[in-house]
């Protein structure tokens, strides 16, 4: 079975009024154990809202959402925080670091909401901040570190809990391409080491590190790449190539 | 003018931060009002008491005066901080210095003009609406309010002192920093708050001082200045403390791994340590409010309470006439017609000769006579044949051994010595029905038995005087109606004459007005306390929201966020309540000492007052509490 499995999502903003906006028209995919995931298309696209949807920060207008079998859906608020820090990991664009705790605190967040010990935390985080090359941030404010920075503490928050899938909204939006290529190498790795990542993006470099891509056009799946055994160079072609293709198709319309 | 269109321009624009700022400048204007216009524009002073509770009044407006300018001081500096980023652009955009500092100047001062103008206004609406619907509620009669000026200049006066030293300051730092800082600073986040032992001492010890000054001043004309020194002591010292005890606190329990990686701990403990420079200002202000409302209270409410005793204690009989002489036969024959004419009975008669009371110190086993400002008491002198007869009892005393009678001071010496000589002290009676307060003074009566006549005129070598009463019985029209005409009939000035009847009405009228003084200062302290619990939570409402927001998308439920709230506010309200009532420990004494200028030496009733009035605080601000939690609830989990 499947790890994520969505069938035919829809939702609807603001349904009835003058302003309603269809964000997600009908959206069916699923997800594997150990998959890396980027979900590309326009602004407006619909790319948050389905991530949200996922993360269980929104619920559906209609259509099944099932992760490591349980239908996300019927979850009351309560039950969707537990499953949250339990089951999933974030990555924001804007980093969402506290800045009224240091960077350890930040990481340590999500366990001390799980009433896990101290010594657990620190056991936890000891490999962790070693893979992401942030041991000598640790003691130091948010404030006091570069964005490319702020984004591995705010992996590290997310990984820490072993979540079985990591979710990335535009990860890497608001960063240099020095550290871009950072933060997608670490996804890579730990994507190697068996973590199921669901990335939206806008950029075809950092889509073109996943295994796959999944192209969103007005809240519908309009085409889906693979990368296989391709070379990154040729699949980051193809991706821009079928962006292109998006965009004049959408000029067609 | 560019410099005020910017000065305007900004003050309209971050209405989130100058609004709070102006309401909460109001508020302390309003107050320093209504405390001015009861010293000046009541007729309190008129009488000896209300001279007392005028210097008292005095005390509490320099209380007000203190916090309102240390509160103010801080609310700007935040403001300003705001401000600063703004001050960069310009200067960046090439404004001088000067064009800087103008419109620093412009804004404070527009700040200034908008909150003398609208508190003059509330504060004169305020204490008419006050003094009108208390009168209805108490009919404290005597108490009146004319319409001056006086006051009015006065707040215009300390308030533009206030804010100069505001425009100071701001200058002054202005002159630190270049534009390039100018611009960076505001835009850093706010850093952890770091600890300031030495500040934490200093603040500790000022503390002390305050409290030592208070538990060990006297109520003397001359102690007016310590206590002032106290009340600044104590003032500036919860700011310290409160300021930098609390974050010390904080990143202590912070240290301690097993209590801060707890959900509701961890949350709170942050968030507080993150905003506590601006958070222990604002529990200083809160816990000094406090106390200022316990102590007002407690005073007059054990006043009104002891009011009966200070009758009792003027004299033990309904209607009372001392004289240099005993009274004559046709007095006499005058005052039983008069009786007959108003259907009155007379029982009980009852005379006290004692030598004349002089006016003195008590200091440790020595009497001194003095009258000036530090005088405390009044003594004189009886045989023990009259205190025996009086009280029927039996004691023998040699001569050189005294009784003494001293409500209120607690006179725990073996030996007193009077004029040369010591005496032993046999006992200090408790009871002495024929205790009186000569000339209705404000000092607490002390009366020395002693073995026999010729040794009474040795301890006080003054001509004796003659304490005449008798109970009566009638209406109470008619018994009031007696002794009016008593009086007049023996020409006696009133303060050789105690009506009981007369003299209630007069006590009850001065006592009303003292309670509703004290009943209107603390209604100001309340709202005053409310305001800035209520705009507390508010505006850290909004600055914790995104951090909650960004927990709950971290998996912090609702029910948690709800606990970790009611832990955060718990944390920051029980502080200022521990402090107020701490506080309130060692203002006690100092309460007990005041009081006792109104004769009230009564513990017990002191004790009772206080701990039900502790009581309603803490239950009114728990009330407080929980609607400001809600509200500040409301805020963060709103979208
Ligand atoms: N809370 C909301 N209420 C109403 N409309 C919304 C809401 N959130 C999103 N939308 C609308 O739904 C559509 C999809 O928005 P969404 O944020 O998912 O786009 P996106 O693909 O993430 O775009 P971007 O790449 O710019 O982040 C947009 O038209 C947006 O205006
Ligand atoms: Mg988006």
């Amino acid at each position: 079975m499947s790890l994520l499995n969505l069938k035919h999502i829809k939702k609807v903003f603001s349904e009835g009024n003058e302003s309603e906006v269809q964000a997600l028209k009908d959206v069916s995919f699923s997800v594997e154990k150990g998959d890396y995931v980027a979900i590309m298309g326009e602004s407006g696209a619909g790319k948050s809202t389905l991530l949200n949807i996922i993360a269980t920060l929104d619920q559906p207008t209609s259509g099944e959402i099932r992760l490591n079998g349980v239908e996300l859906s019927h979850l009351s608020e309560n039950e969707a925080s537990k499953f949250r820090r339990e089951h999933l990991g974030f990555v924001f664009q804007s980093f969402n670091l506290l800045d009224t705790f240091n960077n350890r605190d930040n990481i340590y967040l999500p366990l001390v909401l799980s009433k896990k010990s101290h010594q657990f935390m620190e056991n936890k985080l000891a490999p962790l901040s070693q893979t992401l090359g942030i041991e000598n941030l640790l003691e130091r404010q948010p404030s006091e570190i570069s964005g490319g920075q702020k984004q591995r503490v705010a992996i590290a928050r997310a990984l820490i809990t072993d979540p079985s899938l990591l979710l990335a909204d535009e990860p890497t939006g608001a960063l240099d391409s020095n550290n871009t290529e950072k933060i997608l190498s670490v996804f890579e790795r730990i994507n190697e080491k068996g973590q199921t990542i669901l990335m939206v993006t806008h950029s075809a470099q950092a889509a073109s590190y996943a295994q796959r891509t999944l192209f969103i056009k007005d809240g519908k799946i309009y085409n889906e790449l693979y990368r296989g055994d391709q070379s990154r160079s040729q699949y980051l072609q193809k991706i821009i190539d079928s962006l292109t293709a998006l965009e004049s198709n959408g000029e067609v319309r | 003018m560019i410099q005020l269109k910017l000065a305007v321009h900004h003050l309209t624009k971050s209405k989130s931060q100058s609004l709070p700022f102006i309401l909460s400048n109001l508020m302390w204007v309003t107050t320093t009002y209504i405390f001015l216009s009861m010293i000046y524009n009541t007729n309190i002073r008129e009488n000896e008491y209300g001279a007392v509770a005028n210097y008292v009044l005095k005390l509490g407006l320099i209380f007000v005066i203190l916090i309102a300018a240390l509160s103010t001081f801080y609310a700007e500096r935040l403001l300003s901080k705001q401000r600063t980023q703004e001050l960069g652009l310009y200067s960046m955009l090439g404004l001088t210095k000067n064009n800087l500092r103008q419109i620093i100047f412009l804004e404070n001062s527009l700040f200034y003009i908008i909150c003398t103008i609208i508190g003059g206004i509330l504060g004169i609406t305020f204490s008419k609406l006050a003094f009108m619907s208390l009168k209805a509620l108490f009919g404290a009669a005597s108490l009146h309010q004319t319409f001056t000026l006086i006051p009015l200049v006065y707040v215009a006066v300390i308030f533009a002192v206030i804010f100069l030293m505001i425009i100071l300051f701001d200058f002054w730092r202005l002159r630190k920093v270049n534009p390039i800082n100018l611009w960076a600073k505001a835009t850093k986040p706010e850093a952890e708050p770091k600890s300031h032992t030495l500040l934490a001492i200093m603040g500790m010890i000022v503390l002390a001082l305050g409290y030592y000054v208070s538990v060990t001043v006297k109520p003397t004309g001359a102690a007016f200045g310590q206590f002032i020194l106290a009340i600044m002591l104590v003032v500036v010292g919860s700011y310290l403390v409160f300021v930098t005890a609390s974050i010390s606190l904080l990143k202590a329990l912070r240290k301690n791994q097993s209590y801060y990686y707890k959900p509701n701990h961890f949350i709170s403990v942050s968030n507080m340590l993150y905003r506590m420079k601006q958070n222990g200002a604002g529990l200083a202000s809160i816990s000094l409010l406090c106390t200022s409302i316990l102590v007002a209270l407690i005073a007059s409410v054990s006043l009104v309470a002891g009011q009966k005793n200070l009758i009792n204690l003027w004299s033990p009989r309904d209607v009372q006439i001392v004289a240099k002489a005993p009274l004559s036969t046709s007095a006499k024959q005058g005052i039983n017609e008069l009786a007959d004419k108003h259907q009155v009975t007379m029982s009980d008669p009852q005379t006290v000769t004692v030598t004349t009371p002089v006016m003195g110190v008590l200091k440790g086993n020595q009497f001194k006579a003095q009258f000036n400002t530090k005088t405390e008491s009044t003594f004189s002198s009886l045989d023990l044949q009259q205190y025996n007869r009086i009280q029927h009892t039996h004691y023998h005393l040699r001569s050189n051994e005294i009784l003494v009678y001293a409500p209120g001071t607690n006179y725990s010496q073996q030996t007193l010595n009077v004029r040369g000589n010591r005496y032993q002290v046999k006992k200090q009676v408790q009871s002495f029905r024929g205790s009186f307060v000569y000339g209705h003074v404000i000092y607490k009566p002390i009366f020395v038995v002693a073995a026999n006549q010729k040794i009474a005129r040795q301890i006080n070598p003054q001509p004796n005087v003659y304490a005449q009463g008798f109970n009566t019985r009638g209406t109470k029209r008619h018994q009031k109606q007696f002794a009016s005409e008593v009086q007049r009939f023996l020409k006696i000035d009133p303060s050789n004459f105690t009506s009981k009847y007369v003299m209630g009405d007069l006590l009850k009228a001065m006592f009303g007005s003292l309670l509703f003084m004290g009943i209107l200062i603390s209604i100001v302290m309340v709202c005053a306390t409310t305001m800035i619990i209520y705009y507390k939570q508010v505006s850290e409402g909004y600055a914790d929201k995104h951090n909650y927001q960004i927990m709950s998308k971290v998996g912090l439920s609702n029910k948690e966020t709800k606990k970790a709230i009611r832990s955060q506010v718990l944390t920051v309200f029980m502080l200022p309540i521990i402090g107020a009532v701490l506080n309130l420990g060692f203002a006690l004494p100092a309460i007990k000492s005041v009081l006792s200028l109104f004769s009230m030496y009564d513990l017990k009733i002191l004790l009772t007052v206080s701990f039900v009035t502790i009581g309603v605080l803490i239950i009114s601000y728990l009330l407080i509490y929980l609607a400001t939690t809600n509200i500040y609830r409301r805020i963060v989990e709103k979208n």
